[in-house]
């Protein structure tokens, strides 16, 4: 099964848990989906997951200058964000815990 | 996020066209953090990144764009059948190329003036600037949707990719850059020489010459980065591109069929004098002489005496003669002696007479 096809329908998910804890602009986010191990997320569709969650309101943004050169777009979590992201962490929970079961049964 | 330059810049702009048909407003912030990350991946991939190393990286521009667009939830880009319009476009641009070519080895073959030069610009246009309407608004580079184009640039990137890398890398890190400095002494002295060359004396000229094509070569430079960053640029530069390489082609077969064609004949086209700040000239016992006549031993003056020096260059003189349509009185610079007296009779016909004012007994013995 290709990984891939499964970040899909939880990349939302995975985008605001790592901005759950620290804003980041749009690199930063990459790097830390990979860090917790989703190599196989493509480059731009984080960026258009980030553009996507603020056009629905879940996260704010902000341009703060960086040491090293040009200026950073921050993304982070508001209110909206959070609630999202419990109410998916559910969800996702729930569909995990079927999927095992399922699996488990037919194992 | 304005540092973005040179491979990087190249693929914002593709991906700008791509999402070209987004609101305005989200289009400056999407691209502005696709540029942040463009930034990003240049630094890890480091100075010497090409748009290959990119692209391997990142996909195309296309690409990138497409799976920005699903992520993001972009509503699915304007689908519009344009293929058919760029193979129009190709075809009458490809019309007109070969109508320049063809006035262009006219012009240079027949010695017209500009005024003939700009009319016949014109008329070659034509087609070229119906193509541009039947490209409907589009960017030029619809002609690289093309199956011919694909074709095309695979045979192309057959040949390259044979060759090593290194000299890949050099034949765009120096051809390109190479080819702007040409183009640009190419148009500026070209254009120079056409609009005051030939009005005013050598030293002005060379004076110049020198001075436009260092302007041309900066101007030309400057566009070409320019067009890196703006692609609409490309509707300016194209042609320009495909005017010069046709004007080469034109030129260089015109001068090599010219001369085939004097060797053919076997008489002597106008030669162009070895330097041309010293005009073409022959001196008896230090003063110049205007004609020589030649005798044979019997006293029969001879014409069409073709006169060369002892290493076989010709003995050149300026001189005048009929026109090939004998409708006018033309100056040559050739070795044929003795050299014509012209007449221009009332209906305007032009005749050449070669018979010499004097006589010569035959040779005494």
């Amino acid at each position: 099964m290709d990984p891939s096809q499964l970040l899909k329908g939880v990349l939302d998910l995975a985008v605001l848990a790592v901005l759950r804890d620290a804003d980041g602009y749009g690199y930063d986010v990459l790097r830390r989906l990979r860090a917790a191990g989703l190599q196989e997320v493509a480059d731009a569709s984080v960026y258009g997951t980030l553009r996507r969650l603020f056009a629905a309101g879940a996260l704010t943004s902000y341009v703060q200058p960086s040491e090293e050169g040009p200026h950073r777009k921050y993304y982070g979590l508001n209110d909206t964000g959070r609630d999202l992201l419990a109410e998916s962490t559910k969800t996702w929970n729930h569909f995990a815990d079927t999927m095992s079961g399922l699996l488990e049964e037919a194992a | 996020m304005t540092t973005t330059t040179g491979v990087a810049a190249a693929y914002l702009a593709r991906v700008r066209e791509e999402l070209a048909d987004l609101p305005a407003s989200e289009l400056e912030e999407v691209l502005d953090d696709v540029a942040g990350h463009l930034d990003e991946v240049a630094v890890e991939l480091g100075d010497d990144m090409t748009s290959r190393d990119l692209q391997d990286r990142l996909g195309t521009p296309a690409e990138y764009a497409a799976e920005l667009r699903t992520a993001a939830g972009y509503p699915a880009p304007p689908r519009i059948r344009h293929n058919g319009r760029g193979g129009v476009a190709v075809a009458l641009g490809a019309i007109s190329a070969a109508l320049l070519a063809f006035f262009t080895a006219a012009w240079i073959d027949a010695d017209l003036g500009i005024g003939d030069m700009l009319a016949m610009a014109a008329v070659g246009m034509v087609p070229a600037l119906l193509g541009v309407l039947a490209l409907n608004r589009r960017p030029p580079e619809l002609v690289t949707e093309l199956r011919l184009w694909h074709w095309a640039a695979g045979r192309l990137a057959r040949v390259t990719d044979a060759l090593p890398m290194s000299l890949r890398r050099d034949l765009v890190s120096v051809g390109q850059p190479g080819w702007w400095v040409v183009r640009g002494v190419m148009v500026a002295t070209g254009g120079y020489l056409l609009a005051v060359g030939h009005e005013i004396g050598w030293e002005v000229n060379l004076a110049g010459l020198v001075i436009s094509g260092l302007i041309g070569v900066v101007l030309s430079v400057w566009l070409a980065r320019r067009s890196q960053r703006d692609r609409r640029w490309l509707w300016l530069l194209v042609p320009v591109n495909a005017a010069l390489v046709v004007a080469l082609i034109s030129m260089a077969v015109t001068g090599s069929w010219r001369t085939i064609a004097s060797r053919a004949e076997g008489n002597s086209y106008p030669v162009p004098s070895v330097s041309s700040d010293q005009p073409a000239g022959l001196t008896v016992d230090g003063s110049p002489t205007s004609n020589v006549f030649v005798f044979d031993e019997n006293g029969k003056a001879l014409t069409n005496v073709r006169l060369y020096d002892d290493v076989g260059g010709p003995i050149v003189l300026n001189g005048t003669g009929c026109s090939r349509a004998g409708l006018g009185e033309v100056e040559t610079s050739d070795n044929l002696y003795p050299k014509p007296g012209v007449e221009i009779g009332a209906d305007g016909s032009c005749t050449e007479t070669v018979k010499p004012e004097f006589t010569v007994p035959p040779l005494q013995r």
